[in-house]
């Protein structure tokens, strides 16, 4: 769909800069941003997934916590410490990486369950409780968790109950060739990449989040969704169908969408167009399709919702 | 807690059954017994929650049951069989598996057949059923209307007081309004839908004309005959319809022409054409002048080329004709006394004028008479002379009156003079229907002139000041005239498609059809019958689903639905699972793609901002629908 918003177009011209080809990845990105979502990517390493989070950060003005995760990492590494301050005499909370606007953690499927749980929850809550004190998030508060498909030693795949959480889940996929020869010729253009100028502030970004919010979405639209998730929960593929915070994060990257087109009121295709990344990694197939490609069958099921008109 | 479906189903039932009541001492006990059976079967199934018949095979069964109803039905039975149909249809209706629109025709048909009963006979217990079948249809719409919405909605017992408390407002309120009107208006004593054509009020010639008599037919305004024909009509044409050779004195009759066969002669401008006479109670049938034969009604031909039908005509009928517009009748010798026969005692006053304009040939009394009477005396409808002597008034004191005064003294004073004359009644003048493309004689055309024999020619002569269709013609011109017209062609186009079958005869053929089903020939017969009506059927249902579907249709599913009927004309069509703006962007060609795409972005940022569609906006929509 094109993007018709002004400043989003921006944002979009401005990063596909370091990330050639890769508007489409951008926009779905800036969509989960813009719905108050959170991201997961599962990709290869080296494709930008680390570019498409810091550019994010960057052109928006907002600070950028990166966190790695090993099997040894901590919750603590994540969300801080409490740490005896002997002049005054009281533990003082050192935060951790959370407390960013944007946090990028890598290859999320590494860490320990416990981990994991720990950093999902602060992305529910979007506020953090250590030792009776709890602290708010900043707002807007935006994850990107990557996941590396390909490696399966000593990792801990999330369950599904935690991919649930995040609303969207993309791969950047290979550059086209065109697009790498354009990034051989170039190099690499980190150093750029941390000195773009951002292009709107904290406030414009929240104000934006809230004109997201408030497109209208109709009452044909919501039958449409409802049948969505109906399809989902009564198909003979999926052991689990959509969750409630699935068909509200149809909903919300939907409305998004539309916004994005410049338009205030959602279409049915600001829903269609995005259900390839918004419902495949919420459902649960049953066993014996397994085996079968996971996104193929969600979209076979889809495909047949008559949309309304 | 109610749950509304038990009241809805029940209720339902309830209307049918009265329904079923209404009709029930009339219809045979067979029809009672299935129906009895279907509505216990649908009773049942509908308490078990189980539906066994397809919607298909109910579907075929009330075709069936509508079907049969053409063989049954009949001029004088037209309501009962009617009646005991619908009751198969309701039983069909009961049996099904019920959407919104099953209840509604459920109670649509329950209300046709306590219509039906009131046809079938009248007494206090239709106010009574109709009383309860008012109430309980109202109530069950109200409370249909929330069912549809929610399938398994249940509201609270107060709750449901109050809906079908202010449901009952309206019957109540509209019950006494109806009983006024029921009092108020005048009831008929007559059946309202009368199938049968009724005799039309006779207006045509009969036997005998008393003189005066024309000016009633003068003043009508009715069709008296249409013709047809491929040639141009003269709109001054004289046709013939009569021929009256006796005079009283009063009256001039027509009595069997006595004396030798007569010829046509001088054979010029043959004419071929199609007549369609209304009704006239009378035997004769009026042609252009001078007609030679006649096709397609039983007649006979007399003598001075009357042509009479061997029936009375009380219906319209339908025939072809041949005349020659310069044909004369020719007789040799003619037969002199019955020709010249005058009543006795003849106002001596017309003797003398009689004498007082012989000249010296009978050519030349002929045209005296007739410039005499032409010249002397004015044309008019009104004030008629009317005495035991209207001849005599008509000349010597009022000295106006309408055609027949004129044909009648004419006449009289050459029959004095000896020469053999006689009175021709018919019309003067046509009208051509452009829109029908045919002549319409209407009745204020009627005229009367009379034949003089010279030399044993009958020639034609009109001494009439001025002709009726000349005179009366002036307003053709006006709005209501051409209305008329259209009008007059449109009844043209009714007769014309079905004036040999009147129905009568086309529940004969029925009925032969019925008995004689292997005879191909009365099934022809019947289907032929049978077309015309089943698609006019056709075209009032298809009318009225489009008309209704006009009218409830909301403005944007109505442009939508013609925005993708547009678009499937030209190949592209919308699958179930696409989106609009998806489906439009699909479309190759690229003007269409662009119109389309202006059009869905203005009904989408309605529709789906769940507004209606305004005046305006609907007028643009359509007008790019009309323009891709």
């Amino acid at each position: 769909m094109e993007v018709k918003h002004p400043q989003i177009k921006r944002i979009i011209q401005e990063l596909s800069r370091f990330l050639q080809g890769k508007e489409e990845a951008l926009r779905l990105s800036l969509i989960t941003f813009f719905s108050r979502g959170h991201l997961l990517i599962e990709d290869l390493p080296g494709l930008g997934k680390t570019t498409l989070a810091i550019g994010l950060a960057r052109i928006t003005g907002l600070s950028f916590g990166r966190i790695q995760a090993t099997s040894d990492l901590l919750p603590s590494d994540i969300i801080g410490v409490s740490i005896y301050n002997k002049e005054t005499g009281k533990f003082e909370f050192h935060k951790g990486p959370i407390f960013n606007n944007i946090v990028l953690v890598d290859e999320i499927n590494r860490a320990t369950p416990k981990t994991q749980s720990a950093l999902l929850e602060a992305m529910g809550e979007k506020q953090i409780t250590v030792e009776g004190e709890t602290y708010k998030l900043p707002e807007p508060f935006f994850v990107i968790a990557t996941q590396n498909p390909v490696e399966q030693y000593g990792t801990f795949p999330l369950p599904e109950s935690q991919m649930d959480r995040f609303m969207m889940k993309i791969s950047i996929g290979y550059p086209s060739r065109e697009a790498e020869r354009e990034i051989l010729k170039g190099g690499s253009k980190r150093e750029e990449l941390y000195s773009i100028q951002p292009i709107m502030d904290r406030q414009q970004v929240l104000k934006m989040q809230e004109e997201a919010e408030k497109v209208y979405l109709s009452d044909k639209v919501i039958e449409y969704i409802l049948d969505i998730a109906e399809a989902t929960r009564s198909s003979k593929y999926f052991s689990a169908g959509l969750s409630i915070r699935g068909t509200l994060a149809i909903a919300k990257t939907g409305k998004t969408n539309a916004y994005f087109s410049g338009r205030d009121y959602v279409i049915p295709e600001d829903i269609k167009s995005l259900l390839p990344y918004t419902v495949p990694h919420r459902v649960v197939l049953h066993e014996i399709y397994e085996n079968t490609d996971h996104q193929e069958i969600v979209l076979s099921v889809l495909e047949k919702i008559p949309v309304p008109a | 807690m109610i749950k509304l479906k038990t009241v809805v189903y029940g209720i339902t039932y309830f209307i049918g059954f009265i329904g079923f009541l209404s009709v029930s001492g009339h219809v045979s006990p067979t029809y009672s017994a299935i129906f009895l059976i279907m509505f216990f079967a649908g009773l049942f199934t509908d308490w078990k929650g189980k539906k066994p018949l397809p919607r298909w095979a109910l579907n075929l069964l009330s075709l069936t049951a509508v079907a049969s109803l053409f063989f049954r039905i009949s001029a004088e039975n037209v309501v009962l069989p009617v009646v005991e149909t619908l009751l198969l249809l309701l039983g069909i209706k009961l049996l099904e598996d019920k959407e919104f629109r099953d209840f509604m025709q459920i109670y649509t048909i329950s209300v046709f057949l306590l219509t039906g009963s009131a046809l079938l006979s009248i007494d206090i217990s239709f106010m009574l059923f109709f009383t309860v079948m008012f109430f309980s249809v109202v109530v069950a719409v109200v409370l249909l209307t929330y069912y549809s919405q929610d399938r398994e909605l249940a509201v609270e017992r107060d709750t449901f007081r109050k809906i079908v408390l202010s449901a009952v407002l309206i019957p109540s309120l509209a019950l006494p309004l109806t009983g006024f009107f029921f009092i108020l208006l005048p009831r008929t004593q007559q059946p309202l839908f009368n199938l049968i054509p009724a005799e039309k009020s006779t207006t045509g010639f009969s036997d005998s004309i008393s003189i005066g008599d024309v000016s009633q037919i003068q003043e009508s305004n009715e069709t008296a005959l249409r013709i047809k024909t491929d040639r141009k009509l003269n709109s001054e044409a004289y046709i013939r319809a009569v021929v009256l050779n006796f005079f009283d004195g009063k009256t001039w009759k027509r009595i069997r022409p006595a004396g030798r066969e007569e010829k046509a002669v001088n054979l010029k401008g043959r004419i071929k054409y199609t007549v369609i006479l209304e009704p006239t109670g009378s035997r004769y049938l009026p042609a252009l002048e001078l007609p030679l034969g006649l096709d397609g009604v039983r007649h006979r031909k007399e003598k001075d080329f009357v042509f009479s039908a061997a029936e009375r005509i009380y219906r319209r009928v339908k025939y072809t004709a041949i005349s020659y517009s310069g044909g004369k009748p020719f007789v040799k010798p003619v037969n002199l006394p019955f020709y010249t026969q005058l009543p006795y005692g003849i106002d001596e006053r017309i003797v003398k004028l009689a004498e007082s304009l012989k000249g010296k040939t009978v050519r030349e009394t002929v045209n005296k008479v007739v410039s005499y009477l032409k010249e002397n005396y004015s044309y008019s409808l009104q004030d008629l002379p009317v005495s035991e002597d209207p001849l005599s008034q008509f000349l010597f004191e009022v000295k106006k009156g309408n055609c027949e005064y004129f044909a009648s003294a004419g006449a009289v004073l050459l029959r004095l003079n000896g020469i053999p004359t006689r009175l021709v009644a018919g019309y003067k003048g046509v009208v051509y229907n452009r829109i029908g493309d045919y002549y319409i004689v209407p009745q204020k055309y009627a005229h009367t002139w009379i034949e003089v024999n010279i030399d044993g020619y009958w020639e034609r002569y009109d001494p009439t000041a001025g002709s009726p269709s000349q005179i009366l013609s002036k307003g053709e011109k006006s709005l209501a005239e051409r209305l008329r017209l259209i009008m007059d062609a449109l009844e043209y186009a009714y007769i014309n498609s079905i004036i040999n079958f009147d129905f009568q005869k086309q529940v004969k053929v029925v009925r032969s059809t019925v008995s004689f089903l292997s005879g191909f020939r009365s099934l022809f017969e019947y289907l032929k019958f049978a077309f015309p009506y089943i698609a006019i059927g056709l075209a009032v249902s298809i009318g009225v689903v489009l008309a209704l579907r006009e009218l409830t249709e909301s403005r944007s599913r109505k442009v939508l639905r013609k925005f993708l009927k547009k678009l499937e004309k030209k190949g592209y069509k919308k699958k179930e699972n696409q989106g609009l703006e998806e489906f439009v962007l699909s479309i190759p060609d690229g003007q269409v793609r662009e119109k389309a795409l202006r059009f869905v972005r203005i009904f989408e940022s309605y529709y789906y901002r769940d507004r209606e569609i305004d005046r305006a906006t609907y007028r643009i929509l359509l007008g790019i629908v009309n323009d891709i």
